[in-house]
């Protein structure tokens, strides 16, 4: 890298930081962005500082929000008996671009895996029990992803939440094992919903 | 010499990330060739036919290829899942802990089939309704043992003087158990007989049989004390699923 310019080879290092970018595709990008217009690198510059200036987490289902409250939990045509519980908030974006889902959200930030040191304090439980106990739902669907960590993460808080007294299900695992979430198609995933059991 | 394209084995996934957007990498123990990584791909879309075999724990028949830098998994037929420990929250947290553990303390590619029949049947009891303290007390044992950092249980590690049913003490530093008068002399931890005897037996114990007994709370509390500093002092670095079980 050092036939490369100082501010080029250090574009590509950053470049290279990112999931899914290797050096190939950091130096390609990192071209790409020098041949476009000043214009476009800028607004290329401003949205990733905006992004981490005025993107934070919704107070109420912990998605990510601009503001206090995410547009989910900002809509008032949303159904407040349903609350479906998400590992992370790609697999609500997937739930809503599926469609045919009207209630309420919470993302938990992560899933239980011992391996990788995330406890269920490190997720957002606590809040979802708080959350659970002071609203009138009908029903809590835990749509974590059907993979172990998910399964375990999803039986754990159906064991926290049965004691409450309300209806908990999981949505069906014709959602293949292992799958996550985000990568299933949209039918596949109004069918897990549709089919989902008590538990 | 030239490796076979294409092989089988028979594997446990001891661990499982994701690699990008639609490929996973799992840490494999398998019977013939030890620990090895390799990549699953497309493991992560829907309908994927390598998903449900490459899932953390699950024991598998696998069809690997040697690929640039790490193997790629060709073909999967589950053979257990191993459901149960999703199912609870002690016992993923204890095959979690059994499986980093396994990961790392043994090398890559090294094989040795009767580590992994015992993984496969820590696993089997944990899943099975078998008491997690002992399935993973017996596993630290058994492992440590297998590897060759066993504790010494039958003799005096600074004296030599046999261990008999008297006083005695255990120095993780030292390598294992003390008589009376020098555990006194060096400062060591009391060990009670019922821990040392649970202990003599659990080593001996083929796994299977682990799974049927239960040992008392008190002699399981007891030998975690001196058993996780244990292992840990064996380790490079702390394992964080028994942090999390500690927690
Ligand atoms: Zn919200
Ligand atoms: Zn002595």
């Amino acid at each position: 890298m050092r036939a490369y310019p100082r501010p080029l080879a250090r574009l590509i290092e950053e470049l290279e930081k990112l999931p899914g970018i290797g050096p190939k595709s950091a130096q390609r990008l990192a071209l790409h962005v020098l041949r476009a217009s000043a214009e476009e690198a800028a607004a290329l510059g401003e949205a990733i500082r905006e992004v981490k200036e005025k993107v934070g987490t919704c107070r109420v289902c912990f998605n990510y929000s601009a503001g206090d409250l995410c547009d989910l939990c900002a809509d008032p045509q949303r159904d407040d008996s349903l609350l479906c519980v998400v590992g992370d908030a790609r697999d609500l974006m997937a739930m809503e671009r599926a469609g045919g889902y009207r209630g309420r959200y919470h993302v938990l930030q992560g899933l239980i895996a011992p391996m990788e040191g995330a406890g269920p304090d490190s997720l957002r439980i606590a809040e979802l029990l708080s959350r659970v106990r002071e609203g009138q739902w009908g029903e809590v669907i835990l749509a974590t992803n059907p993979t172990v960590e998910g399964e375990a993460t999803a039986m754990y808080i159906a064991g926290l939440l049965k004691p409450l007294g309300l209806k908990v299900t999981r949505i069906a695992l014709g959602l293949p094992v292992g799958g996550d979430l985000d990568y299933a198609d949209d039918v596949t995933i109004s069918r897990s919903l549709e089919g989902r059991r008590e538990v | 010499m030239r490796r076979v394209r294409a092989y089988r084995v028979s594997s446990l996934v001891i661990r499982h990330r994701n690699l990008s957007e639609a490929d996973g990498i799992v840490t494999l123990y398998t019977r013939e060739r030890g620990k090895l990584s390799a990549v699953a791909k497309g493991v992560r879309r829907a309908r994927s036919k390598l998903a449900g075999g490459t899932q953390l724990f699950c024991h598998a028949q696998m069809q690997l290829a040697a690929g640039r830098s790490l193997e790629i998994v060709t073909q999967v037929q589950p053979l257990e899942v191993f459901y149960h420990l999703r199912e609870d929250m002690r016992r993923y947290a204890h095959a979690s802990y059994v499986a980093e553990l396994l990961d790392s303390l043994v090398h890559d590619e090294s094989p040795d089939p009767p580590l992994f029949d015992l993984m496969l049947a820590t696993l089997r009891g944990l899943d099975n309704g078998g008491d997690p303290p002992t399935l993973v007390r017996g596993f630290e044992l058994k492992v440590l043992a297998r590897l060759g950092y066993g504790p010494e249980m039958t003799h005096c590690v600074i004296c030599s003087a046999a261990i008999g049913a008297g006083k005695a003490g255990f120095s993780i530093a030292q390598g294992g158990t003390m008589c009376g008068r020098c555990a006194n002399a060096h400062g060591a931890a009391p060990l009670a007989p019922a821990a040392l005897r649970a202990m003599r037996e659990m080593v001996e114990l083929p796994p299977e049989e682990l799974a049927k007994r239960r040992i008392a709370k008190a002699v399981g509390e007891e030998l975690e004390r001196i058993l996780r500093p244990f292992v840990d002092y064996h380790l490079a670095r702390p394992l964080r699923s028994a942090e999390f079980l500690g927690s």
